[in-house]
């Protein structure tokens, strides 16, 4: 049996080659620590994060290089925009198809600085009409945050229309699960804060994320420390990059990220995604068939990303994906996927659903061998 | 953006040969990657020093790329405590550097290494 490898939105495997050796190469010949030496491995180590903000402001049209920030995944992103700017009777609109990693800091900022927020609507496919964000806008409201593709049931959100009624609020856009496979232009689609994973749809190792910032709004950091500037001050430098990185980076989840964006762009984003919505036809096509199997979100492939949400009638998705894995060596998550209000949105608050989600090295035998585990299941 | 280096002052000398030297003997490598443009010293250098790393390998960059001769040097220590890197021009190419820096909007401070110390210039 071989293993089939159906859990994407949560971290894509395999890596390409290119990634493996861009960090086993770092570990081998030149791990020094960026900035803080001009020995050459520093140097070196320099270079790799700087050519990987490079990449990464190309890549999504980030003015500049130094307007990308590390982090170490897309939570911390969304932590240091929300926890740095949101203050005491400011407002934020968000919308039902969120994350925990959106949804906790808000409520957090809620309780301890009077911070309100108000949950748009998705409709039960979890499409988000851009319309009802613009009716509950106030003259405090400080940012518009919206998922861009659900994790849930890949749902794919108008961010571009968002960008566009939004007046005066910072638009905040969580990508964690379209960056590397949706293009994304954030001055076109207005984007002031554009978080982003580097172990998913970018296909890095985890440990690694980013911020991409429109312009120098001053943010308060999470944290403060050596950066290898001013180093003479103990006052923390206000400057990018530096003001939101302190401490010695992950320069080898960042050289990893850096080869992992290179690889999608030999490949072309738009390759990349026709693979996966040819994978997701089928899939659609194949489970549609099956009775007892019921598919949430949209029903049209290039409305959402390769996830598919079912729940089996009369089965538990914990039951189904426990099968799959351990009877047909297919991972899939089952559960609410850290997004429970996207689950209420759905209806499938608390059971659920059994999530496949593919990616571009996904092949066509293995969604038929999905299709007939889960045909299988089904009968039982 | 504040620099906060010292001001007009005259520093006492040292010569970036010795600095050289001295990073040797302490099993240091100078900084040496690519064909070494301005190893003589020959000339009256400038040194151009940037807030951080990134502004340091964007200007190296943005020279590289229209052939103006840079190399990457540990700040000295008379023109900063700081453990980071400038970047050493030849005051002949000083003139074009600077413009081609400021088209990149990168913010910069310049020290001229004369006699016996280095001097603010004028960016």
């Amino acid at each position: 049996m071989m293993p089939i490898y159906c859990d994407q939105a949560a971290t894509s495997f395999p890596k390409p080659k290119a990634v493996v050796e861009a960090i086993s190469s770092f570990l081998t010949n030149t791990s020094g620590s960026p900035g803080r030496s001009a020995h050459r491995y520093a140097i070196e180590a320099g270079r790799a994060v700087f050519e990987a903000r490079e990449t990464i402001a190309v890549f999504f049209n980030c003015p500049s290089s130094e307007q990308v920030i590390f982090t170490a995944n897309v939570t911390e992103s969304l932590n240091l925009v929300l926890l740095g700017l949101l203050q005491p009777g400011d407002h934020v609109v968000t919308t039902s198809m969120e994350h925990n990693s959106v949804m906790r800091p808000l409520q957090y900022l809620r309780e301890s600085r009077n911070v309100d927020f108000t949950v748009v609507s998705c409709d039960d496919q979890g499409q988000l009409d851009p319309e009802d964000i613009r009716r509950v806008l106030r003259s405090e409201t400080r940012f518009v945050v919206v998922n861009h593709a659900s994790n849930v049931t890949g749902t794919i959100l108008p961010i571009e229309a968002v960008g566009e009624i939004k007046g005066d609020a910072f638009f905040l856009v969580d990508t964690a699960q379209s960056a590397g496979v949706i293009p994304i232009d954030m001055q076109e689609a207005g984007i002031d804060f554009l978080a982003f994973t580097g172990h998913k749809s970018l296909l890095g190792p985890t440990g690694i994320g980013g911020l991409c910032l429109s312009k120098d709004i001053r943010l308060n950091p999470l944290k403060r420390g050596g950066t290898g500037s001013r180093s003479e001050s103990w006052a923390h430098p206000d400057f990018l990059p530096d003001r939101y990185e302190s401490g010695t980076p992950n320069t080898l989840g960042i050289a990893g990220l850096d080869a992992g964006i290179r690889f999608i762009r030999e490949q072309g984003i738009e390759r990349i995604r026709d693979h996966e919505l040819q994978l997701i036809r089928q899939m659609m096509e194949g489970l549609g068939g099956i009775r007892g199997v019921k598919i949430y979100g949209p029903q049209a492939a290039d409305e959402k990303t390769a996830i598919v949400s079912l729940n089996i009638e009369g089965k538990s998705p914990s039951e189904v994906c426990l099968t799959l894995d351990r009877k047909y060596g297919i991972m899939t998550r089952g559960g609410l996927q850290c997004a429970p209000i996207a689950h209420k949105t759905i209806g499938t608050f608390p059971d659920g659903t059994v999530r496949l989600s593919l990616g571009y090295f996904n092949t066509m035998e293995e969604v038929d061998q999905v299709i007939r585990a889960i045909d299988e299941i089904s009968r039982r | 953006m504040s620099t906060n280096r010292p001001d007009e002052h005259v520093l006492p000398f040292v010569d970036l040969s010795t600095i050289a030297k001295n990073m040797k003997r302490a099993g240091q490598p100078t900084v040496n990657r690519e064909p070494d443009k301005l190893s003589s010293y020959s000339n009256t250098q400038l040194i151009f020093i940037f807030d951080s790393i990134h502004y340091v390998l964007k200007a190296e960059k943005a020279l590289k790329k229209e052939d103006i001769p840079c190399e990457l040097i540990p700040v000295p220590r008379e023109i900063s405590s700081d453990c980071g890197m400038a970047l050493a021009i030849d005051e002949s190419a000083g003139g074009v550097a600077r413009e081609r820096l400021a088209e990149h909007h990168l913010e910069f401070s310049i020290f001229r290494k004369a006699g016996k110390g280095y001097f603010k210039a004028p960016v």
